[in-house]
């Protein structure tokens, strides 16, 4: 009967091969009381274990999944099991260290901030979904309509005489040519596409050049081709591709100074009072009003204002490994020597965050490398490892000062050594 | 933007690292033969869905402690098969309920079996009231009333581990009551 196990384990592998009758669901429905969730467990684990594997399921179920997002959204832990489980991590990890030590980490553990912890522990979901590029971007009409293109978006946008743009299931926005001749004497049309902080999109012009826009960053440019010089005006940070067998030269126009490209594949970054390109393929024709310069692949051309070369209206040329200036789109981020202020201004861009008394985080140089997926909370966690002092609410860092780390050196003794980028992000 | 997927590495690890893709991924490589496992015990769609999203959460909520397992993905199971028996417990509730209120003429048919369940039930009924009035009481909060092995310790003021121990002991002695009580009945 239904007190003796093997009994229980006949009626559960009936129910599982749905061969129970009413009755015996019946029976094994009163079972359940009298054993522990534990012993059902094993007598379930037993017995379809013994069961083939049977994957018929309905096609609606097949599919389904459900999303990480709102799992992590309805998953909430109580402040009461944060405050315990930090604590219990302190103390398996006494128990590793030498038992002489155990009375001085658990003061330690007493004695600990604990609030700041918390504020931070209390975060931490919240930050494992901030992640950084998102594919996200305005495009604005000459009018001043502005259209939001996201994830919902796929299939046509727009049109624009013998354009269409649509967005394909990929993320990229392509202009795609309707082979109609365009009319000849319109005034041009501009469109302009703009990713705010921590988004990031592909398009695909319709002469065929690639462009992949960073966070906080704009193009502007005509949406014919027929016009007699096509520029493409940019703000931020772009990567351009441009395929070989164009008829004429184009123009990308910053603010400090005008690239001329036949074909190339090269970054353009301006968001520092200053413009960086790097070339990685190809030729490029650097000028400002008063100087220009050839670059060739693996060089970098400066314009604009720089701290160290000054610069006002001159342009330089520098060869350089060009994979830490293009790994914003790469697995990595590389950085070598960048100082603590820029790197968080990256961040910034990156991940939409505010940064709160910036100038107060260490002035020291970071090299290293940052996956480019990884979420906020890695973020986070790298900064903390790394000595910097903050409070995080949400996207808002606010950095203290805590000056007597910064006088100890403590901080650069955990920064990774420089030429030797370490994966920090994910390890 | 011109990103490689680079976590083809085990995806509970990186779970363990606040990782949210890694719990994608998870999801999209599991869903379907979890949902086949669990639907061995839960035919209802629905519930199985419902039962598979809870393990999802029970897995992120404690992310930490799984990655460090050796057999994530065995947890997962346990959890499924916890969590699946929580619902069948569930819906059992529900459903007698509903069988108590059946009077026999809406239910002909039945009557032999009906007997057998009724006098099985009021065998278990006895059993529980020769128990001790502590036992007795954490059986009823607990099989009667649902309640979980915290609830109870709250409710009671003891210490969860009694809790448990109390059930075990319940349990034990109403098994060995029935056990010698059954002879008779079927007798």
């Amino acid at each position: 009967m239904i007190h003796q196990p093997g009994y229980v384990k006949e009626l559960l592998k009936k129910h599982m091969e749905r061969t129970a009758s009413a009755h015996e669901e019946e029976l094994l429905m009163l079972a359940l009381d009298l054993y522990e969730e534990e012993e059902l467990e094993q007598m379930i684990k037993e017995v379809s274990d013994g069961l083939p594997y049977n994957d018929e399921l309905p096609e609606e179920l097949k599919r389904w999944k459900p999303s990480a997002r709102e799992i992590i959204s309805r998953s909430r832990i109580s402040p009461l099991k944060k405050i315990r489980s930090f604590i219990s991590s302190q103390r398996s990890y006494a128990t590793y260290a030498a038992t002489a030590l155990l009375a001085i980490l658990l003061a330690w553990i007493f004695h600990r901030p604990s609030k700041l912890e918390y504020a931070c522990s209390a975060n931490t979901e919240e930050s494992a979904l901030i992640l950084p590029g998102v594919n996200k971007c305005k495009l604005i009409l000459d009018n001043g309509c502005a259209i939001v293109v996201d994830s919902s978006y796929t299939g046509e946008i727009t049109r624009q005489g013998n354009t269409v743009l649509v967005r394909l299931p990929s993320g990229v926005l392509e202009y795609k040519s309707l082979g109609r001749p365009g009319q000849v004497g319109q005034q041009p049309v501009y469109h302009t596409i703009a990713t705010s902080r921590g988004a990031c999109h592909r398009i695909l012009l319709p002469n065929g050049v690639k462009i992949t826009l960073n966070a906080a960053s704009s193009i502007r440019f005509p949406v014919d081709l027929t016009s007699p010089e096509y520029a493409i005006e940019l703000k931020g940070e772009a990567y351009f591709e441009s395929p070989q067998q164009l008829n004429s030269p184009w123009h990308i126009i910053t603010d400090y100074a005008r690239i001329k490209v036949a074909h190339a594949d090269f970054n353009v970054n301006t968001y520092d009072n200053r413009m960086v390109s790097t070339l990685s393929a190809g030729e490029l024709m650097i000028s400002t009003p008063g100087d220009n310069a050839m670059l060739q692949a693996g060089q970098q051309a400066l314009a604009g204002h720089d701290e160290q070369n000054g610069l006002p209206g001159g342009i330089k040329v520098l060869s350089v490994d060009t994979r830490e200036a293009l790994s914003w789109m790469g697995p990595e981020r590389i950085f070598i020597h960048v100082a603590m202020r820029d790197f968080l201004l990256e961040m910034e861009r990156r991940y939409d965050l505010d940064i709160v008394n910036i100038d107060r985080a260490s002035h020291r140089y970071f090299s290293g490398t940052l996956c480019n997926e990884a979420p906020l909370s890695e973020l986070i966690k790298l900064l903390r490892a790394n000595g910097l002092h903050f409070v995080q609410q949400g996207n808002t860092l606010i950095f203290s000062k805590r000056p007597q780390d910064q006088e100890q050196g403590l901080v650069s003794s955990l920064m990774p050594p420089l030429h030797e980028p370490v994966p920090l992000g994910m390890n | 933007m011109a990103q490689k997927k680079i976590y083809n590495d085990d995806p509970f690890r990186l779970l363990g690292l606040d990782h949210q893709p890694a719990l994608d991924s998870i999801i999209e490589r599991y869903s379907t033969e979890l949902l086949a496992y669990i639907r061995n015990i839960i035919i209802d769609p629905e519930l199985a869905k419902e039962i598979l999203f809870d393990a999802y959460q029970k897995l992120w909520e404690n992310r930490k402690a799984i990655a460090a397992m050796e057999r994530p993905l065995a947890w997962l199971y346990k959890c499924a098969r916890f969590q699946s028996l929580n619902v069948l417990k569930r819906e059992k509730r529900r459903f007698t309920i509903g069988l108590d209120q059946l009077t026999p003429s809406q239910a002909p048919g039945i009557m032999e079996n009906d007997i057998d369940i009724k006098e099985l039930k009021k065998e278990i009924q006895a059993a529980v009231n020769r128990l001790p009035p502590q036992m007795q009481l954490v059986y009823r909060l607990s099989r009667e009333e649902g309640l979980n092995r915290k609830q109870i310790a709250e409710k009671c003021k003891v210490s969860e581990s009694t809790v448990k121990n109390l059930i075990t002991g319940s349990l034990k002695q109403i098994r060995k009551f029935m056990n010698s009580r059954i002879k008779l009945l079927l007798l």
